[in-house]
């Protein structure tokens, strides 16, 4: 056990957690969660950010093992969060789906002024669009625009060479820019 | 055409900060864990499982009786199985891909129960098994109707969830034992199980449902849009013992 988790380092702390230490753990959770809950928001919105946000530390929590000591836990935890993202995104369309052949669809009124409906409405499906990409083209977006990384930054979070987050990035944002979201976007813009 | 930047922006009107404290938080994630140690790295456990599935799947793909079977173990529907309870006829493309289980037949569906499955007058379209479930759909007047089964005493615990607060449930007996017709809104279900844990219900859907259990088994319909319609394809259903 350690005696005083909260001036113990990262590292110190995954040892700890690794061996069973649940205070250890805990105060692990305790520095990233913000962190975490507010990846977590901007993946799939508010109502499922602390689900989401929670499976991810379960699941940072089951391969601890395999963590690589010395790297930084932060940009590990938050690339599984934005990976549970995107399965909560799958599993929310899977469950869509079933409504739509098994059951009556469920029509949720926003309530509030129109134009916050409107943006409500882009941001779920902007959600929609980050969430259905690739792994790699969705990470180096949360990672540069969501969390405000730099290249060299999330070179280091997800893996690869600073040069390749640049070209990824380029990809990605292109890919994005030909979802539906910005299609409307442009047509309104043309009018 | 949209610009770089424009793209950026939006991506970048998503961020979101958490403000509260996050003590609940952490709380429910550390009794989550419960002060488990981390699992160690059972890569070599891994390799040895990638390779036998490797194996596995050389053999399946000559020898026709394996490969069969080893397409059904791992639940690969494109792979067509002979079987003279399988239920035959198309599926429809909107349920094929609806994630209800492995694919399965009658046969398997009660070895998997432990006792044959609810039959009802006609012939399912498809049957699947997810977790200790069995999952079949009919098409009722042009509708799809998912029955799902599990072994079992059947306490209904109706856990709602709910988006609007609307969903009700009205209680009354069928063939002399408790059932419930839950409507309204989104929700989920729990069943106890022998060993006494509640249990969500694999297959959650968000249509009205209507449940049934006695001291065998729990039965779960969804699909039709009213409870009267639900009864009476629940009066066709059979308990072969």
């Amino acid at each position: 056990m350690i005696d005083s988790p909260r001036r113990a380092s990262d590292d110190a702390l995954l040892v700890a957690a690794v061996r069973g230490d649940g205070d250890a753990f805990g105060e692990l959770v305790s520095r990233y969660q913000r962190a975490a809950r507010g990846l977590a928001a901007s993946l799939v919105g508010m109502s499922d950010a602390d689900d989401v946000a929670q499976d991810a530390f379960l699941r940072a929590h089951r391969s601890l093992a395999s963590f690589r000591r010395g790297s930084a836990f932060g940009p590990w935890l938050l690339t599984i969060v934005a990976h549970q993202a995107a399965n909560h995104h799958r599993t929310q369309r899977r469950r869509e789906r079933r409504q739509a052949v098994f059951g009556r669809r469920t029509v949720v009124v926003v309530a509030g002024p129109a134009e916050v409906a409107v943006q409500n409405d882009e941001q779920r499906r902007m959600r929609a669009a980050l969430n259905s990409m690739a792994t790699n083209d969705r990470n180096v977006l949360v990672f540069r625009f969501l969390l405000g990384y730099s290249e060299e930054e999330t070179a280091a979070a997800v893996g690869c060479a600073p040069g390749t987050v640049k070209s990824r990035t380029s990809r990605a944002l292109a890919k994005l820019r030909t979802q539906p979201v910005f299609s409307r976007e442009e047509d309104q813009d043309a009018q | 055409m949209l610009s770089e930047q424009s793209v950026i922006s939006s991506v970048r009107s998503l961020a979101t900060e958490s403000t509260d404290d996050g003590v609940a938080f952490v709380a429910a994630v550390t009794r989550r864990v419960g002060g488990r140690p981390a699992p160690r790295v059972v890569r070599f456990r891994r390799r040895v499982i990638r390779t036998l599935a490797a194996v596995g799947m050389v053999v399946a793909s000559i020898v026709p009786g394996p490969r069969t079977a080893f397409a059904r173990w791992l639940g690969i529907g494109s792979v067509r199985i002979q079987n003279v309870s399988t239920v035959s006829g198309e599926l429809p493309a909107d349920v094929r891909d609806l994630d209800l289980g492995a694919p399965s037949t009658m046969k398997s569906a009660g070895v998997h129960l432990g006792r044959s499955m609810a039959r009802a007058e006609q012939k399912p379209i498809g049957i699947w098994t997810q977790g200790d479930a069995v999952n079949a759909v009919y098409v009722v007047d042009g509708t799809s109707v998912l029955v799902s089964e599990l072994p079992g005493p059947g306490s209904i615990y109706a856990s709602k969830k709910l988006l609007d607060g609307s969903t009700r449930a009205d209680f009354f007996t069928l063939r002399n034992v408790g059932a419930v017709w839950i409507f309204g809104a989104p929700h989920e279900v729990a069943i106890q199980t022998s060993a006494g844990r509640v249990e969500v219900v694999p297959v959650r859907l968000a249509g009205d449902v209507l449940l049934w259990a006695d001291s065998l088994r729990t039965i779960r319909i969804e699909g039709f849009a009213d409870r009267s319609r639900a009864v009476a394809f629940f009066e066709t259903l059979r308990f072969p013992s």
